[in-house]
Parts: C-alpha cells; sequence; structure tokens
C-alpha cells in the first residue's frame, strides 16, 4: 500500500466520519492533558482520571485513523522483490499478499468484534481514579479494522481491474 | 518443538510476507500468530488476536507518539521546518556536500523538538528530501542521510526511548535523558563531518554529483505521494524568518524540556504541551504569512492522524509477534546463558547488544525493549555495570535496527513519505549503519563520554 488509494463515495464518506472522530479524540487527548498541568501546577489538583481517559481515546483515535492512513498510502510494505519480477507474476504475488492482508484482518475483526460484545454486554471499564469505559475504544478498534479491509479489498479490486499493460507502464 | 526452531519458522513466514507486499504490520501479526500455533497457542489465539490490538495501543506513554506527530506535522505545515533547514543551509550550505550536512544538522535540531526518530522522520524528511532531490541528489540518497539523521539524533531529548527504558530498568529517567545529549550531539556531527569528508573526497560537490536530476524550479519536480508543492526552494532569497524558524525550535524545545527538568510535567504530558505551543505558533506563522489556516490545520490533522495510525498498527503488530517471542521464551534463555558463561562483563554486555542489533531488525524498538529490558537490565547491572550507561548503548543498539532492513521503520516511514526506493535507500545507508555501529563501540569502551554530563548535574 504505497500508492493513494481510490475510494467510492460512499466509503469516502465513512473514511471522513472516522477521521474526524480521530482527530477529535486526539484534540481532546491534547486537551485534557494540558488543562491536567495547568490544574495542576495552579490548583495541585489535575483532572480526576486524566490518565484512564487517555488510554482510552488514544485507541479511538489510533484505529479511527486507520481507513486514512490506507487511503493516503501510509501503510508500510516493501516492493523490493515485486518491483523486480515480471509483470504478471507481481500481480499474482501481490494479489496473494492482498488476500492474506484481508485473511489475517477478518480473523483479527472476528475476535476483536467478540471482545468488543462482552466488553459491551459487561459494561468493561477501566479501573482508576475514574472508572472510564472501555467499549467505546473496542467497537472502535473493530470499525477501524473494518476500514482497513475495506480499503485492502478495494485496491485488490483496482489492481485486477487494471490492464498487465497498464500496470508495466 | 523447540524455542528457537519456533521462531526460525516464524522469522521465515515474516520475511516471505514481506517479499510478497503484505504491509509490514500485518506480517509481523501473522507470522507470531505462527509461532504461536506451534508453541500450542490454537485455542487461546482468538482470545490474544481479540486482546493484543487492544493492549498494545493502550498504553499512557504511547499517547505522546499521536503529540510529537503532530507537533512535527503542525511546524512543518506552517514552514518552520523549511525556515530552519534554510538557516542551517547559510551556515553549512556553502560546504562540499552542503545540503546533507544540512539535512542531517536541521533533523538533528528538529529532533530536540519532536523526541521521536520515526516521528522526526516522518515529520521533517519530507522537506528535506524534497529540498535535496531538487537539487539534484538522487531521493533515495537524500532520504537514506535523513533517516540515518534521524536515528543518529534519537539519544537527543526528549527522547521517548529513555522514557520507556527508565521505566522498564527502574533506572533515573532524568540521568538517561542527560547522558543522552553528548553521544547524541557527537554522533550527528560526526554524521555530517562524514557527508562533507565524502563529498569532499569523491569530488562530489554539488548534488547533481551524486548522480541524481539537475537542479530544477519546484514546478517540475517528480511526482513523490506527499510531497508538499508549495515548500519553497532553500536557496531562495533568505530572510530573518529563516533565523525565526530556530527560534520557534528552541522556545518549543525550552517549554517541553525546562518544564520536564523543573518537574511541572512529565515526559508524555511534555508531548502535549508541545503540541500546544506548536499549535500556537502555527496560527501566528500562517496568519503572518496570510495563508490559509483552515488549510494548513486540516492538512496537519490529517497527516497526524493517518501516520499516528500507521504506527500503531506497528505496535499492535509488534505486540503479537513480541508476545510469541517472549512465550518462546528465547531472549530469556539466550540472556541467562550468556550470564551463566563465566564471562567478563563487558563481553557479556557487548554480547548483549550485540543480540539487539540484529533483533532491532525484525522487531520494532518499542517491542524490543518491551522484551529485552527487563531481562537484560538486571544482568547487566547485577555484574556491576552502569545500568544509565547500558541504557544509553541499548536504545542506540535499538535505533541502528530503525535503519537496517528488513524492518528499518525509519527507512519505510521516510519512503513512504517520499516515494523513495526501498532497497535503494538502504544500499546508501550501508556506510551509516557502519558508523553508528563504530560509534557505539566507542561509547562501550569510553563509558565517560556517556556519563560525565549527568554526574556534572549531581544526577548520577
Amino acid at each position: 500500500m504505497t500508492i493513494a488509494l481510490e475510494m467510492p463515495r460512499t466509503v469516502r464518506g465513512i473514511e471522513l466520519a472516522s477521521r474526524v472522530i480521530a482527530i477529535a479524540s486526539t484534540c481532546l487527548l491534547m486537551g485534557v492533558t494540558v488543562i491536567d498541568v495547568v490544574l495542576r501546577s495552579t490548583t495541585g489538583r489535575g483532572i480526576p482520571g486524566a490518565i484512564e481517559i487517555t488510554e482510552v481515546f488514544l485507541v479511538v483515535a489510533a484505529y479511527l485513523g486507520m481507513m486514512t492512513a490506507a487511503r493516503d498510502g501510509m501503510h508500510i510494505s516493501a516492493t523490493l522483490v515485486t518491483d523486480r519480477l515480471p509483470v504478471r507474476v507481481a500481480r499474482v504475488t501481490r494479489t496473494i499478499g492482498s488476500v492474506i492482508s484481508a485473511l489475517i484482518l477478518l480473523a483479527l475483526i472476528y475476535a476483536t468484534s467478540a471482545r468488543a460484545l462482552v466488553s459491551l454486554g459487561a459494561g468493561e471499564f477501566r479501573f482508576g481514579l475514574v472508572s472510564v469505559p472501555i467499549w467505546p475504544a473496542r467497537i472502535a478498534i473493530v470499525v477501524g479494522l473494518c476500514g482497513l479491509v475495506v480499503a485492502i479489498v478495494l485496491q485488490l479490486a483496482q489492481q485486477l481491474m487494471r490492464s498487465p499493460r497498464d500496470v508495466a507502464a | 518443538m523447540s524455542a528457537e526452531l519456533v521462531v526460525a519458522i516464524s522469522a521465515l513466514v515474516l520475511i516471505a510476507l514481506i517479499v510478497i507486499e503484505v504491509p509490514i504490520a500485518l506480517s509481523l501479526i501473522v507470522s507470531g500468530v505462527t509461532g504461536l500455533v506451534l508453541l500450542g497457542e490454537l485455542g487461546n489465539l482468538i482470545n490474544i488476536l481479540g486482546a493484543t490490538p487492544y493492549t498494545s495501543v493502550a498504553k499512557y506513554a504511547l499517547f505522546v507518539i499521536c503529540m510529537y506527530v503532530l507537533l512535527g506535522s503542525l511546524i512543518s505545515n506552517a514552514g518552520i521546518g523549511i525556515a530552519i533547514f534554510r538557516a542551517v543551509n547559510r551556515i553549512v550550505g556553502r560546504l562540499p556536500g552542503g545540503l546533507a550536512a544540512t539535512a542531517v544538522g536541521a533533523t538533528t535540531m528538529f529532533s530536540g523538538i519532536s523526541g521521536s526518530s520515526v516521528a522526526d522522520v516522518a515529520a521533517f524528511g519530507r522537506i528535506s528530501v524534497q529540498e535535496m532531490s531538487r537539487y539534484g541528489y538522487r531521493r533515495e540518497y537524500a532520504a537514506a542521510v535523513v533517516a540515518a539523521a534521524g536515528a543518529f539524533a534519537a539519544l537527543i531529548p526528549p527522547a521517548i526511548g529513555f522514557v520507556l527504558y527508565g521505566i522498564l530498568a527502574e533506572e533515573s529517567i532524568s540521568a538517561l535523558i542527560f547522558a543522552g545529549i553528548v553521544p547524541g550531539v557527537l554522533s550527528c556531527l560526526m554524521l555530517m563531518a562524514y557527508v562533507i569528508i565524502y563529498a569532499a573526497l569523491t569530488g562530489k560537490r554539488r548534488g547533481r554529483d551524486f548522480g541524481g536530476i539537475e537542479p530544477r524550479p519546484p514546478a517540475a519536480q517528480p511526482a513523490g505521494p506527499a510531497l508538499a508543492p508549495t515548500v519553497p526552494s532553500v536557496h531562495n532569497r533568505g530572510s530573518a524568518r529563516d533565523f525565526l524558524g530556530i527560534v520557534y525550535a528552541a522556545v518549543i524545545f525550552l517549554i517541553v524540556v525546562g518544564g520536564l527538568y523543573s518537574g511541572q510535567f512529565t515526559a508524555t504530558e511534555a508531548g502535549a504541551v508541545g503540541a500546544v505551543a506548536a499549535l500556537v505558533i502555527t496560527v501566528i506563522e500562517v496568519k503572518k504569512q496570510r495563508g490559509s489556516l483552515r488549510t494548513v490545520l486540516r492538512t496537519s490533522f490529517r497527516e497526524s492522524v493517518g501516520t499516528s495510525s500507521m504506527i500503531f498498527l506497528l505496535l499492535a503488530g509488534g505486540g503479537v509477534f513480541g508476545y510469541m517471542i517472549t512465550l518462546s521464551g528465547l531472549p530469556q534463555a539466550l540472556a541467562r546463558s550468556l550470564a551463566s558463561g563465566g564471562l567478563p562483563p563487558m563481553l557479556i554486555a557487548g554480547a548483549i547488544l550485540l543480540l539487539l542489533v540484529p533483533l532491532g531488525m525484525v522487531i520494532d524498538g518499542l517491542s524490543l525493549m518491551l522484551i529485552v529490558v527487563p531481562i537484560v537490565a538486571p544482568i547487566v547491572t547485577s555484574l556491576g555495570m552502569d545500568g544509565v550507561w547500558f541504557g544509553v548503548l541499548v536504545l542506540k543498539a535499538i535505533e541502528i535496527g530503525l535503519i537496517t532492513p528488513p524492518v528499518g521503520i525509519n527507512v519505510f516511514v521516510i519512503s513512504a513519505a517520499t516515494g523513495a526506493k526501498l532497497e535503494g535507500v538502504f544500499v546508501y545507508l550501508i556506510p551509516f549503519v557502519a558508523l553508528d555501529l563504530a560509534l557505539t563501540a566507542v561509547y562501550f569502551l569510553f563509558p565517560d563520554l556517556v556519563l560525565w554530563l549527568p554526574a556534572l548535574f549531581g544526577l548520577h
């Protein structure tokens, strides 16, 4: 995934929504931490549960940005060998790589969904000065991984639709 | 099946997946899963896969990554990175290999703001590579110089690695941070001297002598995937604003490091305070330039969210792979056999550090630190060696892994950001890796180089 990815309008909308939440979470983390520092310095007491809030929203920011990273071609892969292969062989190799990527992501989605459902059902929360619910973070993991698998499938489809001549060019 | 065989098979799976272009993070997960199955953890696999994406990311110390990446994006999109680059170029640009030396100097200066080698390369590398390739350097050479500079500057405070090492090994974080200053600055000066001397000795005085393209106007740039098209040339007529870039960098450095040393906030909080400072500076600068603040902020936040997610997916992959390595017991077995062999302590410390270099090639630095430090740090200190000195060397050895294949994360990051060919970058990195190894050997043989500054400040 080294080049920016073309996405259909609906998928772009989902990516935009995920990105906005990820950016909002990043701003929240920044704001909570700075206010905590200022309050601690001035009044001697910070925001209760700042660490717990940070840990949960860090996960939200990290996983909801996955689709943006995929769209902008940021996830790292090595083209060391595939660039040197004949076009058709490289195409088959990349297809196998994309299928493996999608399969492992589906396994991760299955495992994290199960964990998220348990978390949601049990009302799991992070112990600390303040009890912060963890389930939003667990759901964000599933959403982020789903976004990533969609991006990989789209990339695979675009790869297969291009003719070998286009790829060679 | 023996632990050695399990790890060997997993490593082969990892290499095979990387070869067929599976993203590195997912390759780490698949190879980790392979190892776990071979270790008889099939029944527990769903639990591990369900838990690791959360547990490997939900760590308070990791929050600093988001903040430093955001800080870097804001600073570079506000044009402050290019101002630093221009100011340093005014000082060293006329020397042979001057632009390469400028890239090293500017990256070093920037690392004093960001605190993470990967963040330095992610945020600042684009500017350096764009400028160098505009003036005729091969993009791969330019990327190699920046990736190496990021690794060489990793010891300069604020360094995330020292915070983690201090927590894991129960050493003084302040002593570690002070201990990193001299080797960090010395390493960067040596790298700068190397690129200048290399250019002078080989007669490659100008950028185009390195085999790249002729200097060209910005509009004629080859299209990299993420190169900012609006960045003006470093050779444009300079102004006082260039040095204002250095002033801004100094302000952020003083806010972050000053607050850290005064005890006003922790190393992690310093990232958030630094990001807010960068946000304020960005607003001031963009307003002054009558630019579009909305565009700069939108670009910066988009970049920072994408880059952070990419790094966190790598950490999640490293988490699964690291869990498998820990479960295999291989690092522990190796460390124990080193300790029980009746060998001289310096030889054992040296052997551990040498072991870290190849491990750093296949496991990301953070995961490697989480796996190895709790085991090797007590062994080394129990043998009477200095824990702070060893911590600096551990970080140095791990940073060498960041620029060495197959999982040289600095190289992957700069390759993704600039479009430089991965294998070409690795080829150009060979002499830089050799130089880094030689410098590490010097710090190993002369511990006073590392320890005199913390001793001077009464921290050690």
